[in-house]
């Protein structure tokens, strides 16, 4: 009897419990949101530090995560580094090309007539012809440049400016066919003309044939003509010919300066005499 | 004291669901400890007590949630009868038996819920997210093993009935 009461009494608690909980669904929300707030509010505090511990351990395995990204950072910047470097590599360069021009000024200034003024010009272009050689550099009339004007690198001849531009000159090399420059071997001190052929060479002309010539004979500027000072390498004699019915020699000269190789030459800017009263 | 039992163990939960839990979620889905909960405490006690558990972890969930108040009372309540009355026809104690228990109740939980949300919130489409329901139910089923034996220590450790004995 009893057992069966309190057996009827927890299946009416549970009853009650079933009615409480559907019940609540009926509950207006201001109120059951009222009723959620402030049942869970004292548990806020321990919320907070376990949010603030678990978000202090996370953000710690977090960095400890971060050093297996750091390889791939690393790569990253390992490329940024390379990039650097090459940059550093370009900065360099540019001191290194300022450096020449310098030493070429400074050496220049050695030997330099007073009349003589250098300036350092970059090679900007080519010609576009396969069968002339000339080149454009970035000083014109602006800077004092002028036709005739002789153009140097490393006291080697390279050729003349043959036409300027209020910015830019052409320069005719030596190499160039139309181009002729008085000329000398160092050693034997006999005269001749060095022409500009199209293959990038030179031909010693008018070198009589009597006269012996040994590879690799140095020839040097003559000064004759007054257009190119004297004593300017011009080249090396690589080749020496004597047609039997000839009166000259044919003698192949290579450059001393290879115009593909240089970035930058000095012409020599003549300096207007003056009239001084005497 | 079961009611202290299940009321520490609940707040426990709630605490840890409501801090940790975000930091361990897959695909925006995190494991349901109060779901766990349910399973362990009617798998092991008796049916009274079990229901008695079943309502506090219901409301306290309705507590902790969005929503219409009272609803996982009444679905946790459901859940919990559910595998009262199937306890009887299943060894409880079987690993096996507590994930497949925990998945089939994880399941029907969920899925319960949503259609009854989807009746009180129309516009939502909420019926489309039923595919995270047995997501859910895997995580939950996962973690079944070591969050059964962490209950279990927490009763044997508190001096709370044994969880090898039916309480």
């Amino acid at each position: 009897m009893r057992r069966n009461r309190d057996r009827s009494t927890k299946r009416f608690i549970i009853f009650v419990f079933v009615i409480v909980s559907i019940s609540l669904l009926f509950i207006p929300e201001s109120i059951t949101n009222n009723i959620k707030v402030t049942v869970a509010s004292p548990l806020a505090p321990v919320q907070k530090i376990i949010s603030h511990t678990s978000n202090f351990f996370k953000n710690g395995f977090k960095k400890l995560a971060a050093l297996s990204t750091a390889v791939d950072e690393k790569n990253d910047l390992g490329k940024e580094v390379f990039l650097l470097k090459n940059k550093i590599i370009e900065q360099q360069d540019i001191i290194n090309v300022s450096k020449k021009k310098l030493e070429i000024v400074s050496e220049y200034k050695k030997n330099i007539d007073d009349k003589e003024e250098p300036v350092v010009a970059d090679i900007i272009g080519f010609d576009v012809s396969s069968f002339r050689k000339s080149i454009i550099v970035d000083v014109g009339k602006k800077q004092g440049v002028s036709v005739g004007d002789v153009v140097v690198f490393g006291n080697a001849l390279v050729g003349r400016i043959s036409a300027t531009g209020n910015s830019s000159g052409r320069v005719m090399l030596i190499t160039d066919p139309a181009s002729n420059v008085p000329s000398r071997f160092l050693e034997s001190r006999t005269r001749g003309i060095v022409q500009g052929t199209a293959d990038g060479k030179c031909m010693m002309k008018y070198v009589p044939r009597q006269i012996k010539v040994d590879k690799p004979e140095k020839i040097i500027s003559s000064g004759m003509g007054g257009v190119f000072p004297k004593s300017l390498y011009i080249g090396n004699v690589i080749e020496v010919k004597q047609k039997s019915a000839s009166l000259f020699k044919d003698i192949k000269v290579i450059p001393r300066i290879d115009i593909s190789k240089i970035e930058n030459v000095l012409v020599i800017k003549r300096k207007k005499e003056e009239n001084t009263p005497e | 004291m079961p009611w202290i039992t299940i009321i520490s163990v609940t707040v426990c939960i709630s605490l840890i669901q409501t801090t940790l839990l975000r930091h361990i979620s897959f695909l925006g889905i995190q494991p349901d400890l109060f779901i766990i909960f349910l399973v362990f405490h009617s798998l092991n006690a008796n049916r009274e007590r079990s229901f008695h558990a079943s309502w506090v972890v219901g409301l306290t969930k309705d507590i902790f949630s969005e929503g219409p108040f009272g609803l996982n009372t009444v679905l946790f309540i459901i859940a919990g009868y559910i595998v009262s009355i199937i306890r009887g026809n299943i060894y409880g104690r079987h690993l096996a038996t507590q994930i497949s228990v925990t998945f089939i109740i994880s399941i029907i939980y969920n899925l319960l819920y949503l259609c009854l949300l989807s009746m009180l919130i129309t516009s939502a489409g909420l019926f489309s997210m039923a595919w995270e329901c047995p997501l859910i139910a895997i995580y939950n089923s996962i973690i079944v093993l070591p969050v059964f034996w962490l209950f279990s220590r927490f009763y044997s450790s508190f001096g709370f009935p044994s969880s090898r004995r039916k309480f």
